[in-house]
């Protein structure tokens, strides 16, 4: 990855993120992400974001916009919202042209300039990981999902299931990767394999353990391939997840990347917050 | 004798790594303890036995060479330890006079409701001492007074009380921690809370054992091994089982539900080692030092690393 690639971010918006955060989303990737090459929208809703993004008159001409069934085809239209989103993130690189496509959540700001130092050692990129205090049921949630991606992948989760927590709303995919990833579950499940694993109703914490790409990708590499990236701990200064009323009051807007994972925030105490530094 | 009635007990927001109280709890391991150790009838103060049996077991004495017992039920305590042959090193002080500690350090501290979960002065100094006579690796056995109301946060207080000290659970969120600016000292903090029900009247006491990290300094200097117990022969190959608690046990999303053994996944390399030190740990998992030094002392803290 060398310092002038340009990269494309992706940001998928259900219908709830419409009129929640996506105008400081957009405008603080604009300002604060460097390597920024186009910005892709996906939705279910694409009229209606566009109207929204052009509503907002942003200085930057490379955004374009796409509905789910583009990305996934109609035979996928049938699978639950939650399983579609983490499809289409794993299927980036179909609309973008960069080498690595950035996923960015709908619900995310960036707030200090991500360089890409930020994001690549050596020229690789750097995988995350979320570290808490002990003992964390979260953790222990997310070691769930490990186990359960480990049977979908057929794979020993090795090195994943220690460091277990993966969640980056900010989140760099190579499309190299993402390619081997999904040849690697067509040579075991066949065509639309989403049809053949994934659960048909999502109504339980506990069902929601049984996908995620983000640890779906990064097991990939870690466990399937054996990549020899650099593995760094977040220690919430990278990505800050925001999920209770508790975290959001005594959050202090000091992380580079912020994702308010709860659509109940006050969302004109973030703007205040986050405007000041856009 | 009595008879022990364990519906007596609910166990409350049971943490992932204290599920050997909880089995201990459902056998007779810890009525044992009391009868041999003579302690007090169950009767009298049922919280007080369950509080020295829990110390006893949660913290594997024979593993520590260098011991204080804190508090005024300490010596009745180091009494105990002697009798279950700990060893000899083993010091008692009721609280904190100045002039007990000269420069001596400890591998293993048991406090009993020396601290409450009261945010002021003499609470922070005490903790503060309490980190200052750990070695690092060491670990701090509390019993705190637990107050059940709905409108008392005591996990609140408890992280406004650390954060005065250096006595800092490990990677607390730092959103949690919001006035904190730097990682300091740090502790890994384990819970358990055992609510004891008699009539109307709740008799609360959380047993929290805090571990006192290595720091990176430290570590490069240490040599550690995989503890023999946790390894298993599974499917023809020897791997760390972790035991998750009685298979019944309920957790808010369930995800234990159904689980009393889980692997403890660790990559292969680190397995095949006879020795493991933090090089090995950053090697095996690509980490910087500084993150390799987290994990280190996480698989320590768990057991898994001696």
């Amino acid at each position: 990855m060398g310092f002038l690639e340009k990269i494309d971010v992706l940001i998928c918006v259900g219908e709830r993120d419409i009129d929640y955060l996506l105008e400081v989303c957009v405008r603080s990737c604009i300002k604060n992400f460097s390597p920024l090459g186009s910005i892709l929208f996906v939705s279910n809703q694409k009229q209606k974001v566009k109207a929204k993004i052009s509503s907002f008159k942003l200085d930057f001409d490379r955004i374009y916009f796409f509905s789910d069934n583009e990305i996934l085809g109609e035979k996928l239209s049938c699978l639950d919202g939650w399983y579609r989103q983490q499809l289409i993130k794993l299927n980036s690189d179909s609309i973008s042209k960069t080498k690595y496509v950035c996923v960015l959540g709908a619900d995310t700001v960036i707030l200090k300039n991500i360089e890409v130092g930020k994001l690549f050692f050596e020229g690789t990129p750097i995988i995350y990981y979320n570290r808490y205090s002990t003992p964390c049921y979260h953790l222990e949630y997310e070691r769930k999902r490990i186990l359960n991606l480990s049977k979908v992948l057929k794979v020993e989760p090795r090195k994943s299931f220690f460091l277990g927590d993966f969640i980056m709303d900010l989140m760099i995919y190579d499309r190299d990767f993402l390619s081997q990833l999904r040849n690697y579950i067509y040579r075991m499940y066949g065509e639309n394999f989403p049809l053949k694993i994934f659960k048909k109703n999502i109504t339980t914490l506990l069902d929601k353990t049984s996908f995620g790409e983000q640890t779906l990708y990064t097991m990939f590499l870690l466990d399937v391939l054996k990549v020899n990236y650099l593995i760094k701990d977040n220690r919430n200064e990278f990505v800050t997840q925001l999920h209770t009323q508790d975290e959001f009051q005594n959050y202090s807007y000091n992380s580079y990347v912020v994702h308010f994972v709860n659509k109940d925030f006050d969302n004109h105490i973030i703007k205040t917050n986050v405007c000041s530094k856009l | 004798m009595f008879a022990l009635n364990y519906k007596d007990f609910t166990l409350e927001e049971e943490a992932m790594y204290t599920w050997a109280s909880c089995r201990d709890l459902q056998s007779s391991l810890y009525y044992d303890f009391c009868r041999r150790n003579s302690v007090i009838s169950f009767e009298k103060d049922f919280t007080k036995n369950w509080e020295m049996a829990w110390a006893f077991y949660s913290s594997n004495p024979y593993n520590y060479s260098n011991i204080l017992c804190m508090g005024k039920d300490g010596l009745f305590f180091k009494k105990c330890l002697l009798n279950e042959k700990v060893g000899n090193d083993i010091d008692f002080n009721i609280d904190f006079n100045e002039d007990f500690y000269c420069g001596r350090k400890y591998s293993l501290i048991y406090c009993f409701r020396v601290i409450s979960l009261q945010h002021n002065k003499s609470q922070a100094r005490i903790f503060q001492k309490l980190s200052e006579l750990l070695l690092p690796g060491g670990r701090l056995i509390l019993t705190v007074p637990y107050i059940l109301h709905k409108n008392i946060k005591n996990e609140i207080k408890l992280k406004e009380l650390l954060k005065v000290t250096d006595l800092i659970p490990y990677n607390y969120n730092k959103s949690e921690m919001a006035t904190l600016n730097e990682q300091k000292d740090e502790l890994i903090m384990k819970k358990n809370l055992l609510i004891h029900k008699r009539g109307s009247k709740r008799e609360t006491l959380m047993g929290m054992i805090l571990y006192k990290p290595y720091k990176k300094e430290d570590l490069i200097k240490k040599i550690f091994h995989l503890r023999k117990s946790w390894l298993h022969i599974w499917e023809s190959k020897e791997l760390p089982v972790e035991y998750m608690g009685i298979k019944n046990r309920e957790d808010k999303v369930g995800l234990f539900k159904n689980i009393g053994y889980r692997i403890f996944w660790l990559p292969e390399d680190l397995l095949k080692k006879s020795h493991i030190n933090i090089f090995d740990i950053s090697k095996s998992y690509g980490t910087g030092l500084e993150d390799a030094t987290r994990l280190t002392n996480e698989l320590i803290c768990k057991g898994l690393l001696v």
